[in-house]
């Protein structure tokens, strides 16, 4: 019994120490690059911090500031243009998304090429994109414009160069990516049993109810997670905006989200202390929701029970 | 998930009576509707498909026209003559480096690639199929690190970064992806280690083989599928990064790809035609990936259901 114990022993030891060898690079990297990272950028909110200075405790004031100095930081500001954006982009992408991914879930020839056409816009390199666009919505020589003016269109928009417009162009923009959570429910929906359509069908049911009772109940699983993950994506956006207007959030501040005014606070002007306090406060307000989407999720969120 | 599964006509219980001329009449009836059906599905499909593709078209097409046709009112649908020299002409355009830009970007690119594939394969290894002590909460920790935002440890990082004169290297876009290479491709290869019989490892330890043997020799040769799908995606988004390198490259000698047009744009923005051929340069490389590949793609979003 002794020499069994001392062999259990012995590889229990083995095994802790070759299976930290083996995750030593994920462990390593969390503390490095993550975990310190953290806790650094927590105390530094709390300073005054140019880079070539040394940093200065001052308590809450970075934080107090952000909601409040919104003439000089536009930091609220900032925070509405995002808000606004998520707010529309989210419900697009999610509706075309499901839209789009259930016309291709239809059993016709050459659905392969459709679901590439739709896909492919997602392979595209922002920055190719963000110029792209760019040229096409140039509001004199773009070629909608064109289009629209040969239309009879006399005064098309003019997207980007006018703050009316600037916000809600880029909310279109980003219906041209739908392909991605498009891909996604398309899997959602060939893994709905066929059996389930088929009962409705001797019970009488059209397509349109089957959509409503089936499809929808059945992928609200797959929508949840678009949900989620859209909403942090959506809270996070940067390059599109950034490339498209050079970098200004223009005309007039009405396309400066909050990482691009993040990025002004830390990498253009260096108060290392506020952008952590802006990057503390981005990461508690998706904290938040990605909660209350939880929370929620019980009330809408319709999982198979397991058998 | 094969889409082969859904079959949308099932016979209908037969009727009682038959009457052949009514059966007939309903058939045509039906195959009429079935017909329409179709039809519109079409329509609807081919008006989407032309509207995501225009862009592009439209992308490429003026890529090859000279710069005052570009401009022209109103535009040509496609270039009066092929202006293929647009494509040298940007690629050396005096004061743009775009063949150093490029190098860098691959550079950095394959750099990444092989830290990320090594150092997941290693970890999702320890992570499938040894038991220690503490392995559920790293488990636990890597996976609740993707909620994090990126500038949340970028500002302390940058700090660091600026002390040890980092700043405008390329370590900082490429020495991270050695430790652990992100959560969810450990994550995808875990679930993918997890499902190789336990047989096959237990016959190579008793034949005396090593772990790291084991890994190299059983699981990553098993796990060819998986590892080509976060190879893709790993290049794709290493290949299209504007953030990164915009935070940590600041001079024009040391840019990628994307900030060397980014900084093209803003010094010759009205040369469109060589703007958006060097575009379609940039994006030529991901549509061959994309049309070689394209079942890993689909495979990786489907897995992971990230679209990176």
């Amino acid at each position: 019994v002794a020499a069994i114990r001392l062999r259990h022993t012995k590889k229990y030891w083995r095994d802790t120490i070759q299976g930290y060898l083996f995750i030593g690079p994920v462990v390593l990297g969390l503390l490095i690059w993550t975990f310190g990272p953290m806790i650094a950028s927590l105390v530094l909110s709390f300073t005054d911090y140019p880079l070539l200075k040394s940093p200065k405790w001052i308590g809450l004031q970075n934080y107090i500031d952000i909601f409040t100095r919104n003439d000089e930081l536009r930091a609220v500001q900032s925070l509405q243009v995002t808000a606004t954006y998520a707010v529309l982009a989210l419900p697009l992408g999610v509706v075309l998304a499901l839209l789009v991914a259930v016309l291709l879930n239809q059993k016709l020839r050459g659905m392969a090429g459709f679901r590439t056409a739709f896909y492919l816009p997602t392979i595209i390199p922002a920055v190719a994109s963000a110029f792209m666009w760019s040229w096409l919505l140039q509001p004199d020589f773009g070629i909608l414009n064109s289009i629209l003016k040969e239309l009879g269109v006399a005064n098309p928009p003019r997207w980007m160069a006018e703050p009316e417009s600037s916000l809600l162009t880029l909310v279109l923009i980003s219906g041209w990516g739908v392909g991605g959570s498009m891909i996604i429910f398309l899997a959602g929906l060939q893994s709905i049993p066929d059996v389930l359509y088929e009962a409705a069908k001797i019970d009488g049911a059209n397509d349109w109810q089957m959509f409503w009772r089936i499809t929808l109940p059945q992928l609200s699983p797959t929508i949840f997670f678009i949900i989620v993950t859209g909403m942090i994506g959506a809270l996070q956006y940067f390059s599109t905006a950034y490339l498209m207007t050079g970098g200004t959030g223009g005309p007039l501040f009405s396309t400066y989200f909050y990482n691009l005014n993040l990025y002004d606070k830390a990498f253009k002007w260096l108060f290392m202390g506020l952008a952590s306090a802006m990057a503390w406060v981005l990461f508690l307000i998706i904290f938040v929701l990605t909660l209350i989407i939880f929370r929620s999720s019980d009330a809408w969120v319709y999982y198979e029970v397991q058998r | 998930m094969s889409i082969a599964s859904q079959t949308s006509d099932r016979p209908s219980p037969p009727p009682a009576r038959i009457d052949p001329e009514e059966v007939a009449a309903s058939h045509a009836r039906r195959k009429l509707r079935e017909n329409l059906r179709k039809t519109i599905l079409y329509g609807v499909l081919l008006l989407g498909a032309v509207v995501f593709m225009c862009p592009l078209y439209w992308m490429v097409t003026t890529s090859l026209k000279t710069n005052a046709e570009a401009y022209l009112f109103p535009p040509t649908l496609f270039p009066q003559l092929l202006q293929f020299n647009n494509y040298p002409d940007a690629w050396n355009y005096e004061g743009m480096q775009f063949p150093r830009w490029t190098l860098h970007t691959i550079f950095i690119t394959l750099s990444v690639m092989v830290g990320v594939l090594l150092t997941s394969s290693l970890c999702a290894y320890g992570f499938a199929r040894i038991s220690f002590p503490g392995k559920r909460f790293w488990f636990f920790a890597t996976l609740a690190s993707v909620m994090l935002p990126a500038q949340v440890t970028l500002i302390p990082l940058y700090i660091v970064f600026f002390k040890i004169g980092w700043l405008d290297t390329f370590n900082p876009l490429i020495i991270p992806a050695w430790f652990g290479g992100g959560a969810l491709n450990i994550f995808l290869l875990r679930q993918f280690f997890m499902g190789i019989p336990a047989e096959l490892e237990d016959a190579a330890l008793i034949d005396g083989a090593g772990r790291f043997r084991i890994w190299w020799s059983i699981f990553l040769p098993l796990s060819v599928p998986s590892i080509l799908t976060i190879a893709i995606f790993t290049f794709q988004g290493v290949w299209n990064d504007f953030y990164g390198p915009l935070v940590f490259l600041s001079s024009p000698d040391n840019y990628t790809l994307a900030l060397g047009m980014n900084l093209f744009k803003g010094l010759y923005g009205t040369q469109t035609q060589y703007l958006m051929a060097m575009s379609t340069l940039m994006t030529i490389p991901m549509i061959i990936l994309f049309f070689v590949a394209q079942r890993y793609f689909i495979r990786g979003i489907v897995l992971t259901g990230i679209n990176r």
